[in-house]
């Protein structure tokens, strides 16, 4: 992992973490193959007195952590639980910014709302964090896809930067659609969710267009259907609040110790960084003596390893829990078990049979 | 075999450091004698060399510091030994797959060869730390036999130190250690406390 973000950051820096770069537009090539884009270092969150209108409810997937779904090792556990700490992360970003309508966190992608952003964990080790971020509006537009490195250089620094970053290129390209296609892409984003929910119910509304959705037509103003797709949106926006719930549960009880670890990480790193400059400074003529060495050596491992061991302990007993969520509908209480994926998609299955069965349609 | 459960240390069965090291040094200077000996009579040294004096104490003052936790809590299952050392990190060993872990740190890997739990450790310039653990027959003792060495000496240091198995819940404390408040030690009411 350190040699990943060693090889990444060093694409970024250009060989050296203190030299900034010029302009975000500097790129470098990466192992993807995609171009990088330089960390935006002290990016300020543009703040709005409030947001624009109409206002675009934006859905902020759970990162992706990066790892095997089947991967039962302690690292794998830790990016499991990054991976939902830092979704929160850039939610309170772009809540913080009062640019947006709703901000949700939601565990997939999904026509709930008018644009998701979905995140990928390359790389984390404390100091050194990449990410793959994309935003995907409505119609399947990709309005952005950044590959983003940063490096923390002191503690409590965090990722504000860089989740700044995302909700400010978010603004810049919210701030270029005019009012018509603003009002467009709600519109949209409200037909696709009612039509997969009774995708024949709602055939014309919408329709893909060289591999893009594209509203054809608008339902009416009184259709008592899209009323009963208000009721059911509803009930998932429900949803999104238990997982909500859930991060601000999981940070109480995470969040402490998951700064700890990165800073911990962030210091092994840099000490290891300084180790080896002395080592290759040093050759054999060093004024330490043999015993200072041996043990500045054994007490970094050791420092290393009990960090290491009690971070992995939280994050697996933490990995292992999947919160059921209770859920209420009109008439009953539903209580969902298994990973937040699944009790999200097992809940998005209830709704479409709940609107199934009160509109008569076949499933 | 089980190693499972909470140990000790009996320092009356332990090595001493610092005796360990005087046997060393009576040692070397034996050998130094024997080479000072053969020097007066004109032919060549035969033996083992002597080493290197400053390492060899360098290892002793480390031997103290690997060995310095005196309480071992050992969970044990079919696959996976975790040994909890009191102020030091957890030895764990996955002996179903001979776990080897490899950092920029140290390199540690772990085997079990039937009889003994063996972890290593080394680390990037040449200490190596080799740890055996063998429990006594009756499973009341466990020997906690470390070896060190280093490159550019020849001669390792070794120490042992025994542990008896002993009940937590008798002590009337117990700690715990945690990341954030580091070691945390609370009372434990006394059996007939707990009846009322």
């Amino acid at each position: 992992m350190m040699r990943l973000c060693a090889l990444v950051l060093m694409l970024l820096w250009g060989g050296g973490c203190a030299i900034q770069p010029d302009a975000e537009a500097i790129t470098a090539k990466t192992q993807h193959h995609q171009p990088m884009e330089i960390p935006w270092e002290g990016e300020s969150l543009v703040i709005a007195d409030q947001p624009s209108s109409p206002a675009l409810d934006v859905g902020v997937v759970l990162f992706d952590p990066g790892v095997d779904a089947l991967d039962d090792s302690p690292a794998a556990a830790v990016r499991r639980l990054e991976s939902k700490l830092l979704a929160g992360q850039l939610r309170d970003a772009l809540v913080e910014s009062n640019q947006w309508g709703v901000v949700r966190m939601v565990p997939a992608a999904s026509a709930l709302v008018p644009v998701n952003i979905r995140s990928q964990i390359v790389a984390s080790d404390g100091r050194d964090l990449v990410l793959q971020v994309s935003a995907i509006e409505a119609s399947g537009a990709v309005l952005f896809d950044h590959l983003i490195g940063h490096r923390e250089t002191f503690a409590g620094e965090g990722f504000a930067d860089v989740f700044n970053a995302i909700s400010n290129r978010l603004l810049q390209w919210w701030q270029q659609q005019t009012p018509r296609e603003r009002s467009a892409l709600r519109s949209l984003a409200e037909v696709r969710y009612a039509q997969q929910l009774a995708p024949e119910a709602f055939a014309g509304l919408a329709g893909q267009v060289d591999g893009r959705w594209v509203l054809q037509r608008l339902p009416a103003d009184n259709d008592p259907m899209m009323r009963r797709v208000d009721r059911i949106r509803n009930q998932e926006y429900l949803f999104c609040d238990t997982v909500d719930e859930q991060y601000v549960e999981l940070w109480e009880r995470a969040g402490e110790t998951y700064g700890l670890w990165r800073d911990a990480g962030r210091e092994q790193a840099y000490w290891l960084d300084a180790y080896e400059e002395r080592v290759s400074a040093r050759g054999d003529r060093s004024d330490d003596s043999r015993y200072a060495r041996m043990q500045a050596e054994y007490a970094a491992y050791r420092s290393y390893r009990m960090q290491e061991q009690a971070w992995f302990e939280l994050a697996k007993a933490l990995d292992g829990e999947t919160q059921p969520s209770v859920m209420k509908t009109a008439d009953r209480v539903v209580t969902l078990e298994g990973t937040l994926d699944v009790q999200y998609e097992t809940w998005r299955r209830l709704l479409r049979d709940i609107f199934a069965a009160e509109q008569g349609l076949e499933r | 075999m089980d190693f499972s459960g909470h140990w000790e240390v009996d320092y009356a069965r332990s090595d001493s450091v610092q005796t360990q090291l005087n046997s060393t040094f009576r040692d070397i200077q034996r050998q130094a004698q024997r080479q000072r000996d053969a020097a007066e009579k004109g032919v060549t040294y035969q033996g083992p060399p002597i080493g290197d004096v400053d390492a060899i104490l360098a290892l002793a003052k480390m031997a103290e510091l690997v060995t310095a936790s005196d309480l071992l809590e050992i969970h044990q299952d079919v696959a996976v030994v975790r040994i909890d050392r009191e102020n030091s990190f957890a030895l764990v060993c996955d002996i179903s797959d001979g776990q080897t872990s490899v950092t920029q740190l140290g390199r540690e890997t772990c085997w079990w060869d039937g009889q003994q739990l063996h972890f290593a450790i080394d680390l990037p310039e040449g200490l190596s730390i080799r740890h055996r653990f063998i429990r006594s027959a009756d499973g009341a003792l466990l020997a906690q036999r470390t070896r060190l060495s280093t490159r550019g000496t020849n001669r390792d240091f070794e120490v042992s130190r025994i542990f008896a198995r002993f009940e937590p819940g008798n002590r009337g404390y117990h700690c715990i250690n945690t990341l954030s408040r580091g070691r945390v030690c609370s009372t434990e009411s006394a059996p007939s406390d707990a009846s009322l």
